[in-house]
């Protein structure tokens, strides 16, 4: 392998503006290449690049595929030709490509001191020697796109940029590629189809799903287990329960029931209907044949009966004293009729008075009326002259005096006497109506009696004697009621013991039809369960896929950070170098490139920034937001020189397309002491078109051994008019 | 790349990484030599198209065995 390669001469024909062939020979030395925009320096750069690798970094996409553009439309024979000599430690070695513009591809031949190759075996030797495509740009060829892309805003492009620089482009494009987005999105699609079929199938069962938990509750509640919910336990408990109500319907006296064998659990439900019937059965047979009824009968007669004669004893009781207690206050009813005579007598006296003393008034009146038309001048009975006037007015006075008050006095007597009158007539009312109820209370008292006596088959007569016989009887029906009660109580057990029996089979049968009923809904959605099988199975082979995917990405990143991280502590220090001397900041003297991991988009990617710090104070800044471009395009500079200076390269030869940009006189300065300083050991080749870096080259740049400069004047049908001075 | 890969693929085993996971980057590798990182994607993707298809082929299968629903008469009214 050659060491130490350097660039001894170019020929370029019929590429990008050259025409006719030129060969420019550098012999090894540095050179500057100089002239105004278009002048065609970065095509005779392009063209070294090409030739080495059939490509051009900064163009990235052409009009066609064909790369026809790198041919010169002018050339007759449309073909782009560049020869590259280098010269190494071991020899000369000649790489030499052609284009032809109508033709995909090109045709590369490299000779080396070991030999001709051709093709792809050329290609070969030259990754040998000079590495990839971005390995050369990498270390070898700073573009102004590279410089760009270092400091731009964009973490993007800065990470890509600073990736091309540590050689982990492939990286980050390989992680890039990894679709775990894609992946993540296919599994929650997924499973949102999986969980669609889940909810129509839920929505179908839900009810009978309901219903078999409900049942289930309900046997659990009743003292059964899970493990009995089952067809077998089912019929065995029926069995017996069949046996228990054959027996029991011939205690009972009814005709003996046949259950047919039971096979399934549609059967016991068929067969628990007829237990119930026949236990209903049953129930009317001991009701019917019971003696039980009959002394419950006699027992509610009698004491009915009882307690209606009880209650005429006691409301007759109440209804004497209360005539009693009528009579001792008033008086019998003839005692009040006699005294209601006299006082009708009385009244009668004084009603005749009344009318008398009525009488004696009118004849007065009529006197006076007949003294008041005479005139009597004496008296006609002591002849004694008297006044007429006087005498009215005596009569008058006797008249209304005497009689009236005794006419007023027979009218208070006789009110009076009204008054007795009414309330004789109501005391008598009142002991007639109490002797009336005494009699109506007797007639109950006396039906009562007959009929308890009739309860009681009784020709006893008397209340006390009918009630203690009463007595006698129910306390006997007691008795004998305990005694057929427990006997029949018996029976009610068994009966119970079956109808409890009943129930919990019942239960049971419940729960199995509520579950064949689930079982058989199912069994319509065989389709969707099977689709949910598939989908889980989907789901787990994307989730795992996932999840390694995942594993793969992140081994990537660590990786990944390893070797940028070992490559931006090797060049630390020179970056911080190359930029104090090439920027000069007053205050940030080093700047650092920065690397942390994030979140885009759910990937994870590493992220550079470059910060500008003062190693005194420890402040630090991030360039893209605080410095200008010149600075910033110091600090692309200084990490491409410095990382350059450290891959192990072949190439001896450094070329710099248009480094001043955005550089004030100063730094230009700063940038030719720099470059000074790279050209011990390599050869550097620059393009620029600022005329301020070129007089600071003319009295600035004195490398060992000298520089060739390339003037671009223009340019002539042939091609660019290129100018050849050494100095 | 080669270093890289090399990394990766110790990363794997020391992060006790699964046979099918250090199968799958041995795949990416291949992948990657053949076509570079758009071939890594479209290995990746075939991947998520076979799980697919697989499992498709598998529900057609399913179906065959499974009786088909019986399907509603339309009358005329």
């Amino acid at each position: 392998m050659p060491r130490d390669l350097i660039l001894d001469s170019i020929t370029i024909e019929g590429f990008r503006g050259f025409n006719d062939p030129q060969t420019i020979e550098l012999n090894g030395a540095h050179a500057i290449i100089f002239g105004a925009i278009g002048t065609g320096k970065s095509s005779t750069l392009c063209a070294i690049e090409w030739a080495l690798f059939g490509n051009i970094a900064h163009i990235k996409c052409l009009e066609s595929g064909t790369q026809a553009e790198f041919v010169n439309a002018n050339k007759i024979d449309q073909k782009a030709k560049v020869t590259l000599k280098l010269k190494g430690d071991d020899g000369d070695y000649i790489v030499y490509r052609e284009k032809q513009a109508t033709k995909k591809g090109s045709k590369l031949t490299f000779s080396t001191p070991a030999g001709k190759f051709e093709g792809d075996e050329a290609a070969d030797q030259i990754f040998s020697i000079f590495g990839t495509f971005e390995d050369f740009h990498r270390s070898v060829f700073l573009h102004q796109e590279a410089v760009r892309a270092i400091i731009t805003e964009n973490p993007e492009d800065r990470d890509s940029a600073l990736d091309r620089l540590f050689g982990l482009e492939k990286t980050r494009e390989l992680m890039s590629k990894i679709p775990l987005a894609t992946i993540l999105k296919e599994c929650e699609k997924l499973e949102a189809e999986k969980m669609k079929i889940e909810e129509r199938i839920k929505g179908a069962t839900q009810q009978v799903e309901k219903e078999m938990e409900t049942a289930r509750k309900e046997a659990l509640d009743l003292g059964l287990k899970k493990n009995d919910f089952n067809t077998q336990e089912c019929i065995q408990r029926f069995k017996e329960i069949a046996k228990e109500t054959s027996s029991a319907a011939e205690d009972c006296g009814i005709e003996r029931p046949l259950f047919s064998e039971p096979a399934t659990v549609e059967d016991v439900s068929k067969g628990l209907k007829k237990v119930k019937q026949v236990i209903k059965d049953c129930r009317k047979q001991i009701a019917a044949t019971s003696r039980l009824n009959k002394l419950q009968k006699d027992q509610k007669q009698i004491n009915e009966a009882k307690e209606k004669l009880e209650d005429a004893l006691v409301e007759l009781k109440e209804a004497t004293e209360e005539y009693e207690k009528l009579e001792k206050e008033w008086g019998t009813i003839e005692q009040i009729e006699k005294r209601e005579n006299e006082i009708k007598m009385k009244d009668d006296n004084l009603r005749k008075e009344r009318e008398t003393v009525d009488s004696t008034s009118k004849l007065v009146a009529d006197g006076i009326e007949v003294i008041s038309k005479q005139e009597l001048k004496n008296c006609p009975i002591c002849d004694a002259r008297i006044s007429p006037k006087d005498v009215l007015s005596k009569l008058k006075t006797k008249v209304s005096i005497t009689l009236k008050k005794r006419l007023s006095e027979i009218d208070d007597e006789r009110n009076k006497i009204r008054e007795e009158l009414f309330q004789l007539d109501d005391r008598k009312n009142a002991i007639s109506k109490a002797i009336s109820m005494i009699e109506k209370l007797k007639k109950a008292k006396d039906e009562a009696e007959n009929a308890l006596g009739e309860v009681l088959q009784s020709k006893s007569k008397g209340s006390e004697i009918l009630l203690k016989e009463a007595e006698e009887r129910l306390s006997e029906l007691e008795k004998e009621l305990a005694k057929v009660g427990k006997a029949l109580n018996k029976k009610n057990e068994i009966l119970q013991k079956i109808e409890d029996s009943t129930e919990i089979c019942g239960a049971i049968v419940r729960v199995l039809e509520k579950e064949a009923e689930y079982e058989k809904i199912r069994e319509t959605f065989a389709e969707e369960d099977s689709q949910i099988e598939i989908l889980k199975t989907q789901i787990d082979e994307m989730s795992s896929l996932y999840t390694r995917l995942q594993s793969i990405s992140e081994a990537i990143i660590t990786a990944h950070r390893k070797l940028a991280g070992a490559f931006i502590s090797k060049g630390k220090k020179k970056i911080s170098s190359y930029y104090d001397r090439l920027c000069g900041h007053p205050y940030y003297n080093s700047i650092r490139i920065d690397m942390e991991q994030r979140n885009v988009k759910g990937v994870q990617k590493n992220t550079y920034t470059i910060r500008a710090f003062n190693n005194k104070e420890g402040r630090e800044t991030l360039i893209s937001t605080r410095f200008s471009m010149g600075q910033m395009n110091c600090a692309a500079l200084s990490i491409f020189l410095s990382l350059s200076s450290m891959l192990e390269r072949r190439p001896k030869f450094l070329i710099l397309d248009d480094p001043s940009q955005s550089l004030d006189a100063d730094h230009k300065k700063s940038l030719v002491k720099v470059l000074e300083d790279v050209s011990l050991g390599n050869q550097v080749i620059i393009a620029t078109q600022d005329r301020e870096l070129e007089q600071q080259i003319e009295t600035g740049f004195r490398p060992e051994g000298g520089y060739i400069i390339l003037n671009y004047k223009g340019w002539s049908k042939e091609g660019p008019v290129i100018e050849i001075s050494k100095k | 790349m080669v270093e890289i890969m090399d990394i990766v693929q110790q990363a794997l085993k020391d992060s006790g990484a699964d046979t099918e996971t250090q199968e799958l980057w041995k795949s990416i590798i291949e992948w990657y030599e053949k076509g570079g990182p758009d071939a890594v994607e479209e290995g990746i993707r075939q991947r998520v198209r076979e799980i697919k298809s697989i499992a498709r082929k598998q529900f057609k299968e399913t179906k065959e065995v499974m009786p088909l629903r019986k399907k509603k008469k339309k009358t005329r009214r």
